[in-house]
């Protein structure tokens, strides 16, 4: 006999009270009826009084036009409803049908409140017979389940999972019972090599027309100011855009390896007040429109917008942002200042605040590598964009990935409902100023330390995934960083699907380094996280809700990520070995201080937003 | 009769497609969609032969859903007339965010999809994913109520919690006390993987 039952029950509501009973079942939100019907393992009750009306879609590729021509013969769906009201009951349970139908009548009254509207039906004080059969002859059969869980009942299942959750805090808390010698858990490996990328454009890219930063990183710039613009006139603002776009670095000027560079971004509420008009602003993704602010409680579940700084302490506040990054600082200030100035003086705009960043270069004297501040080298691995790094190893992605109106990786176009003259050979930049709190993060490596052979450096390997001079470590531990930010093959469906999340990280570091053994100075410092995307939900998003902020797909249940994480006191991250240890998070070690999405526009998109008027 | 081209709708129907669900870890998705009544036969077909050939391996591997039926009606219960249409109704219990679901899918498995929902009337094609997503999105139907006696667990942990059990009961549950430390030790060995000691968010 199969474990579990597919259920399913349409029945009619008397004509007029389907609000009402809708009502009434979302009044259960908090208190499920079911709760009480053993067996189920899940449920749901649906008001059902129409069926959605059809289109006929527009066809994108031959295949699905061939379809429709040979289901439809090509010709759009008639007018067709529902012959009227139902309450649909879908529930899988254990056992049969019958037997929960039965469990069912032993709701008493609750049951009537449930279908007490619907025609015929017996109530529960009917005879049990005449009440399962209200529900039998109501039921449609499912032509095929798909069952992803192991067989278990309920009961089982609940059992199990308790069990587990008891035995696995046990194994946290209970410490080692055994003596075993020290942890050597992990070797590092070479990792794949690096994309050494020269750029080997092959004339897919107009690159005149993409701002450099999309395409480059701009290694070589030691130092970088982000100056945050509000518009408090968009016809002052856009006569000041006029000549700022003059400046922009684009792509084109990469291989000269300029001195210092230019990028611009503007936030939705920027093209707002730039009066760009409401019909194109519909048609970004919501993501973009909403704001970064409103997507934090989402983004940082548990942690939100709270400790966010000015000028991010507000959605809607910054409308643009220049990013300014140059050689040195001899270079960068007076261009800054000039900036600046120019900017204040507009007429248009308001600067609303300015965040300075700067390279660490690598204690070890490894010119080619930058730290971030917790010592580790960063920026190791990021993908090639298909048409311009051609010839490198590493992931290359289309470019609609990273710039609009281009193929992307779902074979679609890039941002293909926006507006085109705003939109293309533009991208998204996620900008993040996410602050390191390098004593607890050090606090945290050394109070695990104890069963590792090398250490506290041994416990912040296995949280990274890397070495402190980048290398891979070997096996690399589910919940280490570097996985959980790009799992390549770890995953089901391997690199076919983690390859749709990829982002082009052109991140620097803030404040002043703490260097290994000092104490905690109080300064500030972490790092400005700028990624480049086409699409920012299933990009930037994606990873940081179900790959960050959540250890399901990873088989870790709620473990979030080491830098993502508010930390807390049940807050463990389980590093396999020969016994597993676990490293208790008790508090923060990131906090993201504010940010906002923005469009970097291509550049000819900049020119003729100037010109609007 | 006047034919309907609608364009693509602007903007996503359904918000935060790629966001997670914060209370509870199971998502309901509920899809009526109409369909010529001459392929309701053949679709119960395609239904039944992918029933006499198991659980797919693929969607098993990708472990995000608990549940998910299918069933052609051609007769809604109790109904006298018969609709114009043969409808496909779809109801599945599953993890994660919504957007992640529906793309995994349509490039996991788009011709079995197309095969599926190929006969109802406003399939766009499993590819690219967006469309697809577009009109399920437009086609999920609001659930009233919904139910799960496991609300914070995933696939992922009712298995690991069901392979903990079992390789529990196999060292340590019949063990001399005596004996304990070693059983222990050996249960750790086999199940650590599955030992993740994160309490959920309150």
């Amino acid at each position: 006999m199969k474990a579990t039952t597919s259920v399913t029950v349409f029945a009619r509501l008397a004509d007029g009270k389907a609000a009402q009973v809708r009502e009434r079942l979302r009044a259960y939100e908090k208190d499920s009826p079911f709760g009480g019907v053993p067996g189920t393992h899940f449920a749901r009750l649906v008001v059902l009084e129409h069926a959605v009306p059809q289109h006929r879609p527009v066809f994108r590729g031959w295949r699905a036009r061939l379809l429709d021509l040979v289901t439809h013969g090509g010709r759009a769906p008639r007018p067709d409803d529902l012959p009227h009201p139902y309450l649909m009951l879908t529930a899988t349970v254990d056992g049969d049908a019958a037997g929960f139908f039965a469990r069912l009548r032993a709701l008493g009254p609750v049951a009537d409140d449930i279908w007490g509207e619907c025609v015929d039906y017996p109530r529960h004080s009917a005879d049990a017979d005449e009440f399962v059969a209200f529900f039998a002859d109501r039921s449609l059969r499912a032509d095929y389940t798909f069952a992803g869980a192991p067989d278990g009942t309920v009961a089982e299942i609940q059992d199990a999972v308790r069990l587990r959750r008891q035995l696995a805090a046990f194994a946290a808390t209970a410490g080692d019972v055994s003596d075993d010698a020290l942890l050597r858990r992990f070797r590092t490996v070479e990792g794949p090599a690096e994309p050494v990328s020269r750029p080997e454009p092959d004339g897919t890219l107009e690159l005149a027309d993409i701002q450099g930063l999309v395409l480059r990183g701009f290694g070589h710039h030691g130092v970088a100011a982000h100056v945050f613009l509000q518009v408090t006139s968009g016809a002052s603002a856009r006569r000041w855009l006029r000549t700022v776009t003059a400046e922009v670095t684009s792509a084109a000027e990469i291989s000269d390896r300029p001195t210092r560079a230019l990028h611009l971004g503007f936030s939705h509420s920027g093209l707002a007040r730039l009066e760009v008009t409401g019909t194109e602003l519909a048609a970004f993704p919501d993501e973009f429109r909403a704001g970064m602010y409103a997507r934090e409680p989402k983004l940082s579940p548990g942690r939100g917008t709270e400790p966010w700084q000015v000028p991010f302490d507000r959605p809607g506040t910054v409308d643009a942002v220049l990013l300014l990054s140059a050689t040195d600082a001899v270079e960068l200030d007076p261009w800054l200042a000039r900036l600046r100035r120019e900017a204040a003086e507009s007429g248009g705009l308001r600067i609303v605040g300015e965040q300075r960043g700067k390279r660490m270069a690598d204690p070890e004297g490894n010119a080619r590598t930058f730290i971030e501040h917790f010592g580790f080298a960063d920026g190791l691995s990021r993908p090639g964009i298909a048409g311009y790094d051609n010839g490198t190893s590493g992931d290359v992605l289309p470019p609609g990935e990273f710039v609009l109106g281009l193929p992307d990786v779902d074979g679609d176009i890039a941002g293909r409902d926006l507006p085109v003259d705003l939109a293309r050979n533009g991208s998204f930049l996620v900008y993040r100023k996410l602050e390191q709190d390098v004593a607890a993060f050090r606090a945290m490596t050394e109070a695990a330390a104890e069963p590792f052979a090398d250490g506290a450096d041994g416990v912040a390997a296995g949280l990274v995934g890397r070495s402190r001079d980048g290398k891979l470590i070997a096996p690399c531990p589910a919940g280490a960083h570097v996985r959980r930010a790009n799992p390549r093959e770890s995953l089901p469906g391997g690199r076919k699907l983690t390859r749709r999340h990829l982002m082009l990280r052109r991140g620097i570091p803030y404040g002043p380094y703490l260097p290994p053994g000092l104490d905690d100075d109080g300064a500030e410092r972490g790092l400005l996280f700028l990624a480049v995307v086409g699409d920012l939900g299933r990009q930037f998003e994606f990873v940081q809700t179900e790959w960050l902020a959540d250890g399901n797909v990873f088989g870790r249940g709620a473990e979030e990520d080491v830098f993502a994480t508010a930390g807390g006191s049940q807050a463990r991250i389980l590093l396999e070995g020969s016994p597993p240890a676990y490293v208790s998070v008790p508090g923060p070690v990131v906090t993201c201080r504010g940010g906002e999405y923005f469009l970097l526009p291509g550049l000819d998109a900049l020119r003729a937003l100037g010109k609007r008027d | 009769m006047i034919e309907t081209t609608s364009p693509a709708p602007v903007g996503e129907p359904r918000d935060g497609s790629y966001l997670s669900p914060l209370a509870g870890r199971s998502i309901p998705l509920t899809v009526l969609t109409p369909m010529p009544r001459i392929w309701a036969g053949l679709l119960r077909a395609v239904l039944f032969l992918r029933r006499l050939l198991g659980p797919s391996r693929d969607l098993q591997e990708m472990s995000f859903i608990h549940f998910a039926h299918w069933s052609v009606i051609t007769r809604f219960p109790g109904q006298q007339r018969r609709s114009r249409y043969a409808y496909l109704l779809f109801r599945s219990d599953f993890n994660g965010a919504w957007g992640k679901y529906i793309d995994a899918f349509s490039i996991e498995i788009p011709a079995r999809m197309a095969l599926i929902w190929g006969w109802s009337f406003g399939f766009p094609g499993a590819l690219p994913p967006k469309p697809f997503r577009r009109y399920i999105a437009r086609n999920d139907l609001p659930v009233d109520h919904y139910f799960s006696a496991y609300p914070q667990a995933s696939v992922n942990e009712v298995a690991a919690a069901l392979r903990v059990r079992d390789a529990y009961q196999k060292h340590v549950g019949d063990a001399d006390p005596t004996q304990f430390t070693d059983a222990w030790r050996r249960f750790l060995d086999e199940a650590q993987a599955d030992l993740y000691s994160w309490e959920e968010r309150s």
